[in-house]
């Protein structure tokens, strides 16, 4: 811990195991208690920008290029918002393997986030040396389930690779369809996974569950508030990631908005920016901006859907909702953890699904057209949430405007929030003790932020707390 | 079982030299068709059924600031704080591949290759070119001087 002076401020700097770096102040008021608490991000790259005046049909690959972690579901977004500028009906073949791909992106970042980043504060505990708190310290807890989670994460990025020729930055899905057809090879290769795959999920369910409940006098503190929660639903209501429409829920589960076309994404959300940060701050429109904080990612898709479209996600979907009561929405960040390995369970199940469909190794997989729109929307659900590419071109598709709305911004109000719950449970007098910064970089790591993808920036993941008194001056600071 | 041989080109290849690693592991497989090849950004956990079902590991990589190609041998990394996700050096890949699954390869190299730039593009500076083929002959001779099966 860095004593700086004898000032009054904390600073968490830098934030460990999440995807990019970020700081965190923690502000007191007059009376030395949490008034509030910020998320700062300091990166910027301005894909947004310097996309003006390229074609709409670069720009799969070129936003695929934002993230690392999830280029699978800004390929797809982007592709999706050329079908839209095209006003093409692409092949049924080409969305069964966009959908494939998509799956892919999930399981392999929703294994990095579980088995990699999360379970060794789940598995080694949140006060365990940090030193140690990490893979190799896993390693030594219980080495199987690691090797399985290390594997579950290689079959997504496999099939990623399969379809899309490479693991990260496949430029595979463009505007009309996608490039290549599914082999029989291809097909074998993927499909031989899945009984492995659906084996590790299962267990790491089991794993969830039982840190449900080895945590559950600590998990009221992890971002337990009611929120407005966004996402994609089927016409039926269904849970659905690739197509729909937009469900806006409360936190008490009533539905304010209702299966609403991806294109009119900016009738309900409004962005703003902060000073402090470069990561936007969208917010429901209806609401204004204080009230209308709302939370994307697997949360919320457990939450807003009516069913799961696979018959074991369904039934843990059923499970996860006891948590909630009969009426409400579960409105803890802790089981965001939860609802991802349900995810988890439902991707793989679905895989399945459509590998057995007819026409998945079918060759007609693109269709194409010049510009009949001038502008054009593509949503998706990226692992971390609902996901918008909303593009504005000329007669000859070049780019003129470009609007990207992220699933970390759209968390941005709730990880804020989080923070400042754990902040006021945990902080304890003026200093920020290992005890408060291990729980606050848990409860961010709850919303599992890709901070390259929201600022569409560059850089490694780094916590920095500092803890600040009512008038601004720094109390104490922490980085790490 | 016929011994066999991994190379790993590091590196991203839109940042200038950076690209100098994956440029050399592609004419090294040319060189050694019968050796398997990858190329990564990053070395990642993933990684350690690959490594752990070959015999010797050859990490090629850009060095900012190196003036000529280099190979040292590379063993498994006592530090165990690295987060594990993104990155990892190949002392702590080869740890990971010991401590899993008690057979990391017998022999494991690390070839640096002389880089200068790493701006947005991919084009490679003449002190990178020149690196690459410094480290393919290395790697030529080291395979040749060990007798490293391919």
């Amino acid at each position: 811990m860095d004593k700086t002076n004898d000032t009054r401020t904390i600073v968490i700097d830098p934030v460990t195991r999440i995807e990019g770096h970020a700081k965190i102040t923690i502000r007191l008021d007059e009376n030395g208690r949490v008034a509030d608490a910020r998320f700062h991000v300091n990166e910027f790259r301005g894909f947004e920008k310097f996309c003006e005046g390229r074609l709409v049909w670069e720009m799969p690959g070129l936003t695929s290029r934002i993230c690392g972690i999830c280029p699978a579901s800004h390929l797809i977004a982007s592709a999706k918002a050329g079908d839209d500028i095209l006003a093409i009906q692409i092949p049924e073949t080409a969305e069964l393997l966009r959908r494939v791909l998509m799956l892919g992106q999930w399981i392999q970042s929703h294994a990095l986030s579980f088995f990699h980043l999360s379970a060794p504060d789940f598995l080694l505990g949140f006060d365990a040396d940090p030193a140690t708190r990490n893979l190799f310290g896993l390693l030594a807890n219980n080495k199987e389930f690691l090797r399985k989670g290390i594997r579950l994460r290689k079959f997504g990025q496999e099939i990623i690779a399969i379809l899309g020729g490479r693991r990260i930055h496949t430029p595979w899905a463009v505007a009309g369809g996608v490039r290549d057809p599914m082999s029989n090879e291809e097909h074998a290769a993927i499909a031989a996974w899945l009984p492995e795959a659906k084996a590790t999920v299962l267990e790491a369910i089991d794993v969830m569950k039982s840190v449900n409940d080895r945590y559950r006098k600590e998990i009221p503190n992890f971002g337990n508030f009611r929120s407005l929660y966004v996402g994609l639903v089927a016409e039926d209501g269904s849970f659905e990631y690739y197509g729909g429409g937009i469900r806006v829920m409360d936190g008490m589960g009533n539905t304010l908005a209702d299966r609403v076309p991806p294109r009119e994404y900016a009738r309900l959300f409004e962005e703003k920016s902060e000073e402090w940060t470069y990561l936007k701050v969208p917010y429901y429109k209806s609401f204004g901006p204080a009230e209308g904080m709302y939370r994307v990612g697997p949360l919320a898709r457990l939450n807003i859907c009516d069913r799961m479209g696979t018959p074991l996600a369904e039934a843990e979907r059923r499970t996860f909702r006891q948590l909630a009561g009969e009426q409400e929405t579960v409105n803890n960040a802790f089981f965001y953890h939860y609802a991802r390995t349900i995810e988890m369970l439902f991707a793989v199940e679905e895989v399945e699904r459509l590998l057995g469909h007819p026409l998945i190794r079918g060759l007609h997989v693109r269709a194409r057209a010049m510009i009949n729109s001038m502008s054009g929307v593509g949503a998706c659900e990226a692992p971390r949430g609902t996901l918008f590419h909303h593009y504005e071109v000329d007669e000859n598709g070049v780019l003129q405007k470009v609007n990207l709305l992220i699933a970390t911004a759209q968390n941005n109000s709730a990880m804020n929030r989080t923070v400042r719950q754990l902040a006021a449970r945990y902080l304890d007098g003026k200093e920020v003790t290992e005890g408060l910064l291990n729980r606050i970089e848990a409860g961010i790591r709850c919303y599992d932020p890709c901070l390259s993808c929201s600022t569409h920036a560059a850089g490694s993941m780094a916590l920095h707390v500092v803890l600040e008194s009512a008038d601004g001056t720094i109390l104490d600071e922490r980085k790490r | 079982m016929t011994p066999t041989t991994l190379i790993i080109g590091i590196g991203n290849e839109l940042r200038g030299d950076d690209g100098a690693g994956p440029a050399t592991a592609r004419c090294l497989r040319e060189l050694y068709p019968q050796a398997d090849v990858m190329v990564v950004q990053q070395l990642t956990p993933d990684l350690v059924e690959s490594v752990g079902s070959h015999d010797t590991v050859i990490f090629v990589d850009a060095a900012a600031g190196a003036d000529h190609a280099l190979i040292r041998q590379v063993i498994a990394s006592r530090d165990r704080t690295a987060h594990g996700s993104h990155l990892m050096t190949p002392g702590q890949l080869l740890s990971l591949v010991d401590a899993l699954d008690g057979r990391a390869p017998r022999n494991a190299f690390e070839t640096a290759i002389p880089a200068q730039t790493f701006e947005h593009g991919a084009v490679l500076s003449s002190h990178a070119q020149k690196g690459i083929v410094e480290g393919v002959e290395a790697v030529c001779r080291l395979i040749n001087e060990q007798q490293t099966p391919v």
